[in-house]
């Protein structure tokens, strides 16, 4: 704690000299109005930290307390405003005298210069909030609430936690995404494994039992534990670069593709309803895709704000806080055309999801339909396959799903005419 | 004495270190970018967090 015992003002706001003696006490100032009562609060606010809230924060773009520290018949002469705190420790009993000028508002002189009144001064300075003039305390509660918390960020130095939580927010949502592309990936892979090797699972007892036996026909030796780095075909020669035709996998391959085909009427039915059922919302109120499209577009801007110049039309801000709340702004206003962007783009990716597992099944029944299958079957596969991995990729944004209406309402999965026969 | 932003991220930095799957080495990667003083960026984050996946995240 640090008490005050005695105050000393000079040319400072509109004080041009007095001298107070609390005297380690509570005191009140009183007088009318314009008299400087606040001045006093601001002195001693200068004193202890070198800033004056009043002219710092919103509403108070231009104003320094180089510039408008100084009583103002000697604004031009910063070094004659000056306070003088005499100040006390209890918990240590020192007592020493600061001095401060506007001239020099970072620094000041301690007499005698003791070490503990100076950590007391620098917590003084990393905690605002232990300095609140009445301005700001009044401020605190009549501000909109919505805007309280984030005054209150400011005062307490919290600005840039709040940006990085805000970053760390973008991360988690790109390392979900990519999580997401990867479990896909590798619950495709394991489908496509179970249906090779003909197993329910991928227990290690269930693989090795279906793969030791073929390396036993193949002359190689027993594989007895599964690693992640394990080798089933460890010790096949390379010989042909062709690879072996196992017709047992390929008919199962077969089977998981007739299988998937019929259940083709409700796959994704669900998602493709509700998909369309937006889209046409979006076509009949043409401000709503254009909120979609501008609100990318500022959240974008927004990622890419490095200073206070607008990014996206290089209009010059006061400062970056000023430039990120517009925008911010603006991203908030179009709330309703974001809850439908999300919807969209997560029917559209579960969508997609299906029709990249359905692509994988036909990958696998390429190579049989080449060998065994009707006259330009695998033609038509490959055409297929094409079709829909083209499709998955088309869903990543709201304008791709748009443009992917007639996909929609015709049937998306277009199965081939020879698949159906 | 610390300020609060301070107090904030050495909390941050503690619980971190008491999560399973984040090692020491995350954790000092994340303080080498906070101390950089370079304009924090998601992709600087998402890089470290993958670390262990050794890709690149798109």
């Amino acid at each position: 704690m640090i008490q005050i015992e005695a105050v000393k003002i000079r040319e400072l706001r509109g004080i041009r000299e007095l001298e107070i003696e609390p005297g380690r006490k509570s005191f009140v100032i009183s007088g009318p109005n314009g008299s400087g009562k606040s001045g006093v609060v601001d002195a001693i606010q200068f004193g202890l930290t070198g800033e004056i809230s009043r002219l710092a924060g919103k509403g108070t773009v231009g104003l320094t307390v180089q510039r408008h520290g100084p009583h103002v018949d000697r604004r031009d002469d910063p070094a004659a405003a000056e306070v003088s705190l005499r100040l006390h420790i209890p918990e240590t009993g020192k007592t020493a005298v600061l001095t401060r000028n506007v001239k020099t508002a970072k620094s000041f002189s301690l007499e005698p210069d003791d070490l503990d009144i100076r950590v007391a001064l620098e917590e003084v300075g990393q905690h605002p909030e232990l300095t609140l003039s009445r301005r700001e305390i009044i401020k605190y509660i009549i501000v909109e609430a919505g805007e309280r918390s984030k005054e209150i960020q400011a005062l307490l130095k919290l600005e840039e936690i709040g940006d990085i939580r805000s970053v760390l927010s973008t991360a988690k949502n790109k390392l979900s995404s990519a999580l997401t592309t990867a479990q896909r990936a590798v619950s495709n892979a394991n489908d496509a494994f179970r249906r090779h090797l003909d197993v329910k699972t991928l227990s290690e007892e269930e693989v090795l039992a279906a793969i030791n036996p073929r390396r036993k026909i193949l002359g190689l030796p027993e594989i007895k534990e599964l690693k992640a780095g394990t080798s089933l075909n460890a010790g096949v020669s390379e010989g042909s670069s062709q690879q072996a035709f196992n017709k047992q996998s390929a008919l199962r391959d077969l089977a998981g593709l007739q299988e998937a085909q019929a259940g083709f009427s409700t796959l994704g039915e669900k998602e493709v309803a509700s998909t369309l059922k937006d889209l046409t919302t979006l076509q009949d109120d043409p401000a709503l895709l254009e909120a979609i499209t501008r609100r990318s577009f500022v959240e974008r801007g927004l990622a890419l704000v490095d200073g206070a110049r607008c990014p996206l039309c290089d209009k010059e801000w006061d400062d970056e806080e000023h430039l990120r709340d517009h925008l911010k702004a603006k991203v908030a206003k179009s709330q309703e055309a974001e809850t439908l962007q999300k919807r969209l783009l997560h029917n559209g990716a579960e969508v997609a999801n299906h029709a990249r597992r359905i692509a994988g099944l036909i990958g696998a029944v390429q190579s049989i339909a080449k060998t065994d299958g009707p006259n330009g079957f695998a033609a038509e596969l490959s055409t297929w396959s094409e079709h829909l991995t083209g499709f998955a990729k088309a869903l990543a944004t709201v304008e791709q799903v748009l443009g992917q209406k007639a996909r929609f309402e015709e049937g998306w999965i277009a199965t081939p005419p020879l698949l159906k026969a | 004495m610390a300020t609060i932003q301070e107090e904030i991220l050495d909390s941050f930095y503690a619980k971190l270190g008491e999560a399973e799957e984040i090692d020491e080495e995350m954790v000092q990667a994340l303080r080498a970018l906070f101390e950089s003083g370079k304009k924090l960026k998601a992709d600087d984050f998402a890089a470290i967090f993958a670390r262990e996946a050794k890709e690149s995240i798109p």
